[in-house]
């Protein structure tokens, strides 16, 4: 039943609209339920991927990494500050969330289907929590 | 009307003479048979020319005259008369009643103006008036 | 009114190819939309039948190639799965947009990637990457029932139809071949018919708007022809008002000219009048004096009485005379020129000679003849009226009128030096007058002549003589 909420929820926002807006769509659905408190303080490694975030008010960017900053959402960081560095991270590429040590999820495109991904190890090293919604994602 | 006036008139008139000028010969025969109870001796005149020749030839107290005739109109001939003789009262008898030709005639020195048809009341005091000035100026000669 | 019918053909003619034009472009459109149809359907089975040719190759081929166990095969064998790959891979185009392999994960409801023919890195996937599809369920149908499924989908790129084929090892289900292909039609087919499409578009909108411009333009020729036919009837009745007008003209200057030729007349019958009338008094106060002194005897009396009595007479005929001058003769009567002018000169001699004129005639005809007594005496009349004002006007010395008459002719002569040659021509003009004084109608050569030769059929002639104007009537004097 759980299942088929969230699998309706998809449904309905691939029908909905271009891809920028699903995504933001996406991460306003998964993000706030395991960072409750809103908005998110967030960094990204690039341009397109800030500019998905900013139109929401759930989420802020900061342009530079700090000790204030929740998660970092991105491909691969290069030149973190040591206040970043251990933060966790959502993948947007499987690669990433594969190699990343601190990459506790990922949302990418597969055969132009949306992939959720979660790591069980990562999650615990971070305390985050997935809600029950959210679990089957997660190995 | 006054009866005796009209005989007075008829008494002081017989003796003088009368040159009657008009054209027409209706005209004429009918005013003469009015005429001649005033006048014993009357001359007649069928047109200006003619009255002119006869007025030189004779020597006539007093004149009657129409004003449209042929040849020599009334005005003419009494301007041409007045030429001559200043005195001689003239009576003019037409049938117009134009103001211009009256005043015209009147400058060219006349008694009187008979209007066609005859009024003749009006006729027996001209006539009386210009009977009396004649005499008067005969009696003064 | 067959001009009505000709234009309202016309518009029906032009209105029913207009609309004939829209029908044909709509069916046409209708037609190509459903053959466009067509050809998509037909082509979509074309790209499904190959589609499944082709899953149906790689899958055999794949089971071939494979042991029991199609994941742990892959899983070992390394250069396997790169040299399967390698074969997917030569598919991949922009109509076969994916090719893989997948299975179910032994726990769960994943699939896991077994091999995936994507070229670009950042595509492809790892080996047992799981993978959960948007139509699960025909994923779950294909790998139950061991049959190729197939589906439509759209997405912001278009249609696309995403192909399942079963890859069996003893009958089941091991492993799915997913095609998904894109369902764009073939560039050519596509082009040509996108540009039919939009010119069939056009051609109908062009259709459309004709029929709107044709229909705008026939409001206004309908208009426009009411317009015409209000104007025309507008003109209609200005034409017949002033015709109208002209006849009352006419008719006025026809009264006119009688009440000026009456007004001549009665200033001719005052004229004739006075003297009888001053002899009838002259007459009666002969008598009156006579009574008065006593001298009146019977045989004056009767003799002035009877003076007075002619005298009368002389009024009641002159009266006559005028009174029968104006009856208009309803048919033609026999008359002679001679009788003619002396009935006028009863009116007129009287006039002449109190202004001096002569009057001469030359009266050489006897001839009786048919024609309209009275109203020739009214321009006998006119002929010598104006002789005599023209002869008073220039003072002429021995002003004389001569009249003169030869069979058929009747002939009025002035000595008043002759009509001015540049009046020559416009002498019987209506309102033309050479008169210095205000009282010159004009009407009475106008009318004179209008009477001769419409009414008598006969002609008014003008000409100079040495002496002065010489006025010709000509008649034909038949009975009818």
């Amino acid at each position: 039943m759980i299942n088929k909420k969230l699998f309706l929820l998809l449904v309905v926002f691939t029908l909905a609209c271009a891809e920028d807006n699903y995504e933001l769509k996406l991460y306003e659905t998964v993000l706030p339920l395991i960072f409750t408190k809103t908005p998110i303080k967030i960094y990204t490694d690039t341009q397109e991927t800030a500019k998905i975030f900013q139109q929401s008010r759930f989420f802020y960017i900061v342009p530079h990494c700090d000790h204030s900053v929740e998660l970092l959402v991105g491909n691969k960081f290069r030149h973190l500050s040591p206040a970043c560095a251990d933060k966790p991270l959502f993948s947007t590429t499987y690669k990433s969330f594969k190699m990343e040590p601190n990459s506790f999820g990922a949302f990418y495109w597969r055969k132009g289907r949306p992939q959720i991904k979660f790591k069980t190890k990562t999650l615990h090293r971070y305390h985050l929590i997935l809600p029950k919604t959210l679990q089957r994602y997660a190995r | 009307m006054d009866i005796e006036k009209i005989e007075k008139l008829t008494q002081d008139s017989q003796s003088l003479k009368l040159l009657y000028v008009e054209d027409n010969q209706q005209a004429r025969e009918s005013t003469l048979s009015a005429l001649d109870i005033f006048f014993q001796d009357i001359t007649i005149a069928v047109d200006g020319e003619d009255g002119l020749n006869a007025f030189r030839k004779g020597n006539f107290d007093i004149i009657i005259t129409d004003i449209n005739m042929p040849k020599m109109n009334g005005i003419d001939m009494v301007y041409k008369i007045r030429e001559v003789d200043e005195d001689v009262t003239i009576i003019v008898l037409s049938a117009y009643d134009d103001k211009m030709y009256c005043d015209e005639i009147t400058r060219a020195g006349i008694s009187g103006y008979i209007l066609k048809p005859i009024d003749l009341n009006k006729f027996i005091d001209i006539m009386v008036e210009a009977v009396d000035r004649i005499l008067q100026k005969k009696k003064k000669a | 009114m067959r001009e009505k019918i000709k234009n309202l053909r016309f518009i029906y003619i032009f209105y029913f190819s207009a609309v004939l034009v829209l029908v044909g472009t709509l069916t046409i459109y209708t037609l190509f939309g459903e053959t466009k149809n067509y050809i998509e359907e037909v082509t979509q089975k074309i790209y499904i039948q190959d589609t499944q040719d082709l899953a149906y190759n790689f899958a055999e081929m794949i089971a071939n190639e494979t042991g029991k166990n199609i994941y742990i095969n892959l899983k070992e064998d390394e250069n396997l799965r790169e040299k399967l790959e390698k074969n997917l891979q030569l598919f991949i185009s922009k109509r076969y947009r994916y090719i893989y392999v997948v299975d179910k994960a032994p726990k769960g409801q994943n699939y896991r990637f077994l091999l995936d023919g994507s070229k670009k890195v950042e595509e492809k996937s790892d080996f047992g990457e799981f993978y959960e599809p948007l139509h699960v369920t025909k994923f779950q149908e294909a790998y139950k029932s061991a049959h190729p499924v197939y589906f439509t989908q759209e997405n912001a790129h278009g249609v696309w139809i995403t192909f399942l084929q079963p890859i069996l090892k003893d009958g089941k289900t091991d492993a799915l071949l997913v095609v998904d292909f894109s369902m764009q039609g073939h560039k050519l087919i596509d082009n040509s018919l996108s540009e039919l499409d939009g010119v069939l578009k056009i051609s109908i909108y062009v259709g459309i708007f004709i029929f709107i411009i044709i229909v705008f333009f026939s409001y206004i020729d309908h208009k426009r022809v009411k317009v015409l036919e209000s104007f025309k009837d507008k003109l209609e009745m200005r034409v017949r008002q002033e015709v109208e007008k002209n006849r009352q003209k006419e008719q006025q200057l026809i009264e006119q000219s009688r009440l000026a030729q009456m007004g001549e007349m009665i200033s001719m019958i005052a004229h004739q009048w006075r003297q009888p009338l001053s002899a009838i008094s002259s007459a009666s106060a002969s008598i009156s004096l006579k009574a008065m002194l006593g001298k009146l005897d019977n045989e004056t009396a009767l003799e002035i009485s009877t003076a007075i009595s002619d005298y009368a007479q002389h009024l009641s005929t002159t009266i006559d005379d005028f009174r029968n001058f104006f009856k208009s003769n309803k048919e033609k009567q026999e008359i002679t020129y001679t009788e003619l002018i002396e009935n006028v000169l009863g009116i007129i001699e009287v006039s002449i000679e109190n202004k001096n004129i002569k009057l001469v005639k030359h009266l050489h005809s006897n001839k009786s003849f048919y024609s309209y007594p009275n109203e020739l005496k009214q321009v006998l009349l006119n002929l010598i009226k104006n002789a005599e004002d023209i002869l008073l006007e220039k003072k002429v010395e021995n002003p004389t009128i001569t009249i003169e008459t030869d069979e058929n002719i009747l002939r009025v002569r002035d000595n008043a030096g002759g009509i001015p040659p540049d009046s020559m021509h416009k002498i019987f003009d209506p309102y033309f007058s050479t008169k210095l004084d205000k009282n010159g109608t004009g009407l009475g050569l106008y009318m004179s002549k209008t009477i001769i030769e419409e009414h008598c059929h006969g002609k008014l002639l003008v000409k100079n003589d040495e002496e002065g104007a010489v006025f010709t009537i000509v008649l034909d004097g038949k009975k009818d």
